[in-house]
């Protein structure tokens, strides 16, 4: 149990972008709430050594820890504001250059109502969103999905280009990506931009969000979309924010094999409420040629659930990846699962098994992914990832606010570092925007060949 | 009564390493370790309350103060060897393991059921055995006052154990008190190894027995806290320590 909850560590998606990520500004709701200067040198040097004390390279990669503070410290005396503080505090955390560091703000992190299973009912005081995926294609922020809500029913369809997102025009991102002097730099720069326009497309339920979109014919299409309950429930841990969460799982015919069939299992996060239901879907698929997980928004979450996911599908146990702290070394290891959802003994799974990655993939997507295709187990189908992948921890500030740090290197079972370089495919498949206009998903499609005996092993 | 460290520090204290290097005390300054041992026999209610069979059921908390995480803990115990750890956590659901007098398992929901092997195995069966309420010198090849230490600015004696298994541990005496402080262990787990620290404090009389009721672990840099509220004997039937069906399941077929 102590390893097991040792690895809750997590990897937390929805903070999981660097502190200089080119995010879109306005999103924040923070009042500027006064704060004594007292309380806020108090907090910074609680930030700081608290990363001081646990950040997993005692010599902070060549980077300057001890001058860092001394350089910042003096800011963090003057400023007048909570939000001023966590300026500082965000500067401070940017200059490792690494994901899974955040200040998450107080009132982010504070539960309302949770229940045992971690489900917060957050009523009207949950957030919203349209019902839209983003994703960067040939330069242009566009629609990927439309799921069921306010953006189906206003007519918005995959393949439209977004001009506008509220006050925020596409133009200044499209800059920033057009920008990107590297592949790396590309990705990166897709991946914030849109988790900036996701943050601007998410507020209170009820809202409206106005958008600005190029329909496929080239017309300009200009919407009000009502906000309404995130999909899924609440899940809330520890002092994470609380995050929706859902899963869902389909059984599909497989192509050119009569009688046979293909699973597509899609989750969203990374929660160990999930953990359940996951396992009932595979149990449910275990009569099918091959099984597609579809990870692709995935932002992360708990890392350690990549244990008992994996266990799925391997007979014996198997190395998935190692983290690596001043404390010591753990393994993330599938856990073979011997016993179906019913209590009865199972064999692993041993169809054919493809993970469906894009640049939205983050954190325990890409450990999940990297362990599977490092064993060969899977076949990876989509785009790279963005390579935001260490095992982080929170601890609450004197100020009410709770750091997110990173306390462990993680590398795959091949000794490769995800972080900064991500989870390349074995199959790279782009996504085209005639293919979304014609409501084709490529990628899913490629998997779905090869997981029902299609190209080779 | 069964009750002894074994039903408080089951999923809280694996066996160990040893410790943090001692003080430098010469050998003939330090108290032989049957003389420690004694003293806390004698702290926590005696040899006889201390091998005294009884079923124990210990309800608590457990807590990871800085991930915010905080839970309900039972620990069941049986007469024979038996135990049954539960730790609930909202958003991480139950966390259980135990052990049948035969088989040692384990059920989360990240590494699902399973079948302990191995040092795990070894560590939770020696655990379970009676004699280790008293620290019988027939569980070890070597028992050993190794040197002096603090625990929050508490001094105590370091005593190292290899265990007949092979594996070794250290526990740290209080010099006031005579009672166990601390202890260092190595965790086995098909993760890997972890280091752990645990101080022991808050000693509390339950039924014969003087027990501490708060444990802190720290393991990977991260600090666990377990902290009983209560404790009663002569409760638990044998039903409750029956292992879930999954583990049935798989103890069915041979592991």
């Amino acid at each position: 149990m102590l390893a097991a909850t040792t690895l809750l560590a997590g990897c937390g998606g929805a903070v999981s972008a660097p502190a200089d990520a080119p995010t879109p500004s306005g999103t924040s709701s923070e009042t500027s709430r006064p704060i004594s200067t007292e309380l806020a040198l108090q907090t910074f040097d609680s930030a700081w050594s608290r990363i001081n004390a646990s950040y997993y390279d005692p010599d902070f990669r060549g980077i300057d820890w001890p001058g860092i503070r001394d350089e910042l410290r003096p800011r963090a005396a003057e400023v007048s504001t909570r939000e001023e503080l966590r300026t500082v505090l965000r500067d401070m955390l940017s200059r490792l250059g690494e994901s899974h560091f955040a200040i998450l703000p107080e009132e982010s992190v504070r539960a309302i109502s949770i229940d045992d299973d971690g489900v917060e009912d957050l009523g009207d005081a949950g957030p919203g969103d349209v019902g839209l995926d983003l994703r960067w294609v040939d330069g242009r922020l566009m629609v990927f999905k439309v799921r069921e809500g306010p953006a189906g029913d206003a007519g918005v369809s995959a393949g439209w280009t977004v001009a506008a997102v509220g006050e925020q025009s596409t133009g200044r991102w499209e800059e920033i990506v057009a920008d990107a002097d590297s592949e790396r730099a590309r990705i990166t720069a897709e991946t914030q931009t849109v988790q900036g326009a996701i943050s601007l497309m998410t507020g209170p339920v009820g809202s409206e969000v106005p958008m600005t979109l190029v329909d496929g014919e080239g017309d300009t299409v200009s919407v009000s979309l009502p906000r309404q309950p995130v999909r899924g429930q609440m899940v809330r841990f520890g002092q994470l924010p609380a995050m929706a969460s859902w899963l869902e799982w389909e059984r599909i015919p497989a192509p050119g094999q009569p009688g046979a069939c293909v699973g597509v299992i899609e989750f969203n996060i990374w929660m160990v409420p999930l953990v359940a239901p996951f396992n009932q879907a595979v149990d449910a698929l275990d009569d099918c040629m091959g099984i597609v997980i579809d990870l692709r928004g995935n932002p992360g979450g708990v890392g350690g659930m990549v244990m008992s996911t994996a266990g799925s599908f391997f007979a014996e146990r198997a190395d998935l990846g190692t983290l690596k702290s001043r404390a010591g070394e753990l393994n993330f290891v599938a856990m073979p699962r011997g016993v179906d959802t019913e209590g009865a003994l199972r064999d692993a799974f041993d169809g054919r098994l493809a993970v469906l990655i894009d640049e939205m993939s983050m954190s325990t997507s890409e450990i999940f992914a990297a362990g599977l295709k490092s064993t060969g187990r899977a076949r990876l189908f989509g785009s790279t990832t963005p390579g935001y992948a260490l095992p982080a921890a929170t601890l609450p500030l004197p100020s009410g606010d709770v750091l997110y740090h990173v306390i462990s290197n993680l590398t795959d079972p091949e000794g490769r570092r995800i972080e900064g370089s991500g989870v390349a495919p074995d199959v790279e498949v782009g996504v085209r925007r005639e293919a979304l206009l014609s409501g084709v998903d490529e990628a899913l499609d490629a998997a779905i060949v090869w997981a029902a005996g299609g190209g080779g092993r | 009564m069964k009750m002894s460290f074994r039903s408080l520090r089951h999923g809280a204290v694996a066996l160990t390493a040893l410790a943090a290097l001692p003080a430098v005390v010469s050998a003939q300054d330090l108290p032989p370790a049957e003389e420690v041992i004694d003293r806390y026999v004698e702290a926590i209610g005696g040899r006889d309350a201390a091998l005294q069979s009884m079923s124990a059921r210990t309800v608590g908390s457990f807590s990871m103060p800085a991930m915010g995480v905080t839970g309900d803990l039972t620990v069941l115990t049986g007469e024979d060897g038996q135990m049954y750890t539960s730790v609930t956590i909202p958003g991480m659901g139950e966390m259980r393991s135990g052990y049948t007098g035969e088989v040692g398992w384990s059920v989360d929901p990240l590494t699902g059921p399973r079948l302990l092997d191995g040092a795990e195995l070894d560590a939770m069966r020696e655990q379970a055995d009676d004699r280790y309420a008293v620290r019988d010198p027939a569980l070890f090849t070597s028992v050993t006052t190794v040197g002096e230490n603090e625990y929050d600015g508490e001094a105590c004696w370091e005593v190292a154990y290899v265990w007949v298994s092979g594996r070794e541990s250290s526990e740290c005496f209080s010099k006031e008190t005579g009672l166990l402080i601390a202890s260092t262990s190595t965790q086995e787990s098909p993760m890997g190894s972890v280091d752990v620290v645990t101080r022991m404090s808050d000693y509390q009389q339950f039924g014969d027995l003087f027990l501490p009721t708060t444990m802190r672990q720290s393991a990977m840099g991260q600090e666990q806290v377990m902290t009983i509220e209560s404790v009663e004997f002569g409760t638990v039937d044998a039903s409750d320590l029956e292992p879930p069906a999954a583990i049935l399941t798989l103890i069915n077929s041979g592991g």
